[in-house]
């Protein structure tokens, strides 16, 4: 079933690289708020020094340490924006995330209408939906505070710094299992908004919940299959990239290509990711109905209906 | 002839006592000797310890007093001179709120008459092997009433960091004396600038009363600083030092014997000759690694945390004593110890004693992250630079410091280089020197690199001009000058000042004589003024010009003076009535710094032709002009980085055309960055 999820997901992306450009130009828009002031920064202090040309074999220490000493005012400045670009980005793709599912839900296609109606109509119950899941970061952190508290028990105010490590290692690897989780609840609240209507985020998050550890393999393997993918196009970009650090012009552009392309790779899988959790969502409810009819009339499953339950439902 | 004989009659008393004679012919002049029997009572962080000390005035006067260093009162209170001036604080630890530290002197006496007949003198010095009875002399004088704490170098009252003793009668030169002190010391805990202890952990340092070093008639006595190390006098040290039983030992010196006492402690007993301190460590924890370095033998003392990375030290230790003997003169002593510190007790770490050093590491240190070993060579460089010379560190730190950070430089590039000697993970590499660099530039002209080291503006002056613009200043002349010459220089310097206290006025006479009168000069500019170098191109013009046939009557058809930018250049090949097109190029150089320092010029064409050039960069500008076919493309000075003390590496070139594809190329790459940091951020 997973991998029927995963396969309904790149299926179901096809044909939408509407959907996809808009994705990708909204990353590429914010990154740009912060890029286009570090090219004016480079340009203004290297743009007419060898040190600009050796820009294109690569940073070195040196460059960069006269960068932050001499210009710090304006390296400052440009931080200055790291923060609102980046909640903006976030709170922007929780206003995209609404229009992407119902989008990727209805499976007719990209229509801007339905997209942009559907962002705007979900934007709301998402963002009260994330603040929901914020109660569960706090959970999160106050078990990782008991695992230091445990530490302490088991290994007194003075542990071995080996000690220190693997609890801090394992602190971090629940802690992304934890992270992993609560993106999961989030994600299957927002489907069960955008599938249900439901208006009230609560009990929204609380059936992302359900769903979620009710499923738990396969909603979690769905990304840990997305998270191998995105490691494998990774593994591609680095050494390709690094074949690309020539510095002549036709290097510089393919690379800057590659990048973008890297980009869009992990953008199109973030949606498969939305597509394949939206059939796993449908294949399992109408599973679900099904097994609560069968409940209600013995031995009346018949095979058709069994054939049924195994093929993706659309609305 | 006086002296010689005190000399062999030290000799004497070593062997007389069973102790070893490590060298036949003394090295050092041996001035401040130390016979110490002290005792550590573990529950209570407390030593309790006798000493016999004998001095012999080498200062060239008589002397109505002596001065005794009491450092470990630094950490008395939150009143004393380190204190205000660190604000409890220092090499990232803050001194804990009950771990005060205090060395109190319960008693000094002084042998039973006024004469102080070297030859006699000897005579007091004490049998260790009677220390169960009290060396107390029976008729000896208490002469306790006669220490007076002083301070001379900002009148603080609550300052018991140094104390002066007044003799019963003036000691003339070439005189001797010899007293005893019984003393009782608290270590701070956890350790605290340097010393001190944690848990079963003890960094034992500073921490005996002992004398300041005379000079030129006047005792250099100085509190102990926030900002300082240290100054003393070369001597040999017998010290027995009495532990609990199941505790490892490592010191100054070499172990001459081991005493299980019955009683649930062990004496250990050690032995240094011709070095100017004595540190100790001990903890039942510690693990034993060890090595050898040619024929130095290498102990390390190693946490259990860091078990794994025990041969790490040894092997950090092997390529530093390898490169200072291959390069900086011969390591005398027999061997070297290396402590690591336990956790929580990093005060200790990354500091230097003779022939023992501490270091500092954490468990799961990645191997490209060497920390470990930058600091191993580091500390080992100080056995050359600071004990071997012993040169005065509240006055010219950049003398021990400056020029063992240069070397640390050198031994990482050539052990772990030419890229990421210091750092090479996950991509990133960089190098010692250009560590070493940042910080300079974080502070280039706060304060000239020689005063006094309590006086700097800030501890990060004091780190810049006693660490970093040193190693860069001296890799400035080694690239200059080149790598023999310089290794020439650092040699000499090493050998021939050796326990003699060099002024940086010697380092540079040395340098003088190897590498000729220039470099006096540059030293001038870099110790004694805060002078900063930096050499800029700040413009290019390009003029296009008609040549008519063979004449040299130039026309100027096109006058476009470019700061940067330049139109195009027309097709310079002659035309038919034999006008050649050329262009009158100008390339103009500044001198932004008050730092002078020749420099070279590199000139590219736009045929890919280049010129070099030399200036000399005594006037404030200079000016090059070109008559070509080819208008400049760009110039550089410096192009091969040899002034690395150049502040500003960036304006140190200009280009005609703007460099677009670097650019856009590093912007890029940013912008990716950030296309990926927020794509997985959002939800």
């Amino acid at each position: 079933m997973v991998f029927r999820a995963l396969r309904d997901g790149f299926n179901g992306l096809r044909g939408q690289w509407r959907l996809l450009l808009v994705y990708f130009a909204a990353n590429f828009c914010f990154a740009l708020l912060m890029a286009w002031p570090m090219n004016s920064l480079l340009g203004s202090f290297a743009g007419y020094r060898v040190e600009g040309a050796r820009l294109a074999e690569g940073i070195d220490f040196e460059f960069l340490t006269e960068l932050m000493e001499y210009e710090s005012q304006a390296w400052t400045a440009l931080m200055s924006l790291a923060a609102p670009v980046t909640v903006g980005y976030l709170l922007f793709s929780l206003f995209l995330c609404g229009g992407a599912l119902t989008v990727l839900w209805e499976g007719r296609g990209y229509s801007a209408s339905l997209f942009w109606s559907a962002a705007a109509r979900h934007f709301g119950a998402f963002l009260r939906l994330a603040l929901w899941a914020l109660p569960l970061l706090a959970v999160l952190l106050i078990g990782l505070a008991l695992i230091n508290l445990l530490v302490e028990l088991a290994a007194g105010g003075d542990p071995y710094e080996s000690t220190t490590f693997w609890s801090v290692a394992l602190q971090a690897g629940l802690a992304g299992i934890a992270l992993l989780l609560i993106s999961l609840f989030v994600d299957y609240g927002r489907i069960h908004i955008v599938t249900t209507g439901e208006s009230k985020s609560i009990r929204a998050l609380l059936e992302g919940i359900r769903f979620t550890l009710g499923n738990l393999s396969r909603t979690v393997g769905l990304v840990i299959l997305l998270l191998l993918l995105s490691g494998l196009a990774a593994l591609l970009y680095l050494p390709i990239s690094n074949w690309l650090n020539a510095p002549h012009s036709l290097a510089v552009w393919s690379l800057i290509l590659l990048q973008q392309l890297y980009v869009l790779w992990r953008l199109a899988l973030r949606l498969t990711r939305y597509g394949g959790e939206l059939s796993l969502f449908r294949t399992i409810s109408r599973q679900d109905a099904k097994n609560a009819e069968k409940k209600e009339e013995p031995g009346a499953v018949d095979q058709e209906s069994r054939l049924e339950a195994d093929q993706p439902l659309r609305p | 002839m006086l002296r010689m004989l005190i000399l062999g009659l030290l000799s004497c008393s070593a062997l007389a006592l069973g102790q070893p004679v490590l060298f036949e012919k003394p090295l050092s002049p041996r001035i401040a000797n130390y016979d110490i029997q002290v005792s550590l009572e573990a529950e209570k962080n407390l030593l309790k310890g006798r000493e016999v000390i004998t001095w012999y005035n080498h200062c060239e006067a008589p002397l109505g007093e002596l001065q005794l260093h009491l450092y470990l009162n630094a950490f008395r209170n939150s009143r004393t001179t380190f204190m205000q001036e660190s604000g409890g604080a220092l090499r990232m630890m803050q001194m804990g709120r009950e771990g005060w530290g205090y060395i109190e002197l319960n008693a000094i006496r002084l042998p039973p008459t006024g004469e102080l007949d070297p030859l006699r003198v000897r005579s007091y010095q004490p049998n260790i092997e009677d220390w169960a009875t009290p060396f107390a002399l029976q008729s000896a004088r208490d002469w306790t009433p006669h220490l007076e704490f002083i301070r001379p170098d900002d009148a603080n009252p609550d300052d018991r960091s140094l104390a002066r003793l007044a003799l019963p009668s003036p000691l003339a030169p070439g005189q001797a004396v010899a007293f005893e002190i019984e003393f009782t010391a608290l270590l701070p805990s956890p350790p605290f600038a340097r010393t001190g202890t944690w848990k079963e952990f003890f960094f034992v340092a500073q921490w005996f009363p002992k004398v300041a070093v005379c000079q030129d008639g006047k005792w250099s006595g100085h509190q102990f600083h926030a900002n300082s190390e240290f100054f003393a006098d070369y001597g040999v040290y017998d010290v027995r030092m009495t532990v609990p039983d199941d505790f490892v030992l490592g010191a100054t010196g070499i172990e001459s014997d081991r005493i299980d006492n019955g009683d649930g402690t062990a004496t250990y007993v050690y032995h240094a000759e011709d070095v100017h301190d004595f540190a100790w460590t001990a903890s039942p924890a510690f693990l034993e690694f060890t090595g050898q370095a040619q024929d130095v033998s290498i102990r390390a003392l190693v946490q259990p945390d860091h078990a794994a990375q025990g041969p790490a030290h040894v092997e950090a230790a092997r390529i530093a004593v390898e490169y200072f003997q291959d390069h900086y003169g011969d390591y005398p002593y027999p061997n070297l110890t290396v402590v690591d510190p336990r956790r929580g007790a990093l005060g200790a770490g990354g500091m230097e004693y003779p022939t023992l050093i501490t270091a500092g590491t954490f468990y799961g240190r990645p191997e490209g992250v060497r920390l470990l070993e930058t600091v191993i060579i580091h500390e080992f460089g100080h056995n050359y630079w600071y004990h071997l010379l012993a040169s005065n560190e509240f006055r010219e730190s950049w003398l021990d410091e400056g020029i063992n950070s240069y070397t640390e430089s050198r031994i990482l590039n050539h052990a772990y280089g030419p890229q990421g000697d210091q750092l090479d993970w996950m991509g990133l590499k960089v190098n010692n020197i250009q560590m070493h660099r940042s910080r300079y530039l974080s502070l280039p002209d706060a304060d000239p690199t020689v005063r006094r080291a309590w006086e700097y503006y800030n501890r990060s002056s004091y780190g810049i001009n006693s660490y970093s613009r040193p190693a860069v200043f001296l890799e400035t002349l080694r690239r200059h000058l080149g790598d023999d010459t310089m290794q020439r220089i650092l040699r000499t310097y090493s050998e021939r000042w050796r326990f003699k206290h060099p002024t940086s006025r010697d380092f540079i006479q040395v340098a003088v004589e190897v590498a000729g009168p220039d470099v006096e000069r540059f030293f001038d500019q870099a110790l004694y003024s805060n002078a900063v170098l930096d050499y800029a191109v700040t413009s290019i013009t390009n003029r296009k010009m008609r040549r008519k046939g063979f004449g040299f009557d130039l026309q100027i058809e096109d006058n476009e003076e470019a700061n940067g930018e330049f139109s195009d250049p027309d097709d310079p090949e002659p035309d038919a009535e034999g006008e050649e097109e050329v262009y009158e190029s100008e390339v103009k150089l500044r001198r932004l710094g008050e730092f002078r320092f020749p420099v070279e010029l590199e000139v590219v064409f736009e045929d890919g032709q280049t010129i070099r050039e030399q200036w000399e960069g005594e006037d404030t500008w200079a000016s090059f002009r070109y008559t070509r076919p080819w208008p400049v493309s760009s110039a550089t000075v410096d192009p091969q980085r040899r002034v690395y003390l150049d502040a500003r590496f960036i304006n140190n070139s200009l280009t005609v055309q703007r460099q677009s594809l670097g650019v856009r190329k590093a912007s890029a790459r940013w912008m990716f960055w950030w296309q990926v940091f927020l794509e997985m951020l959002a939800f």
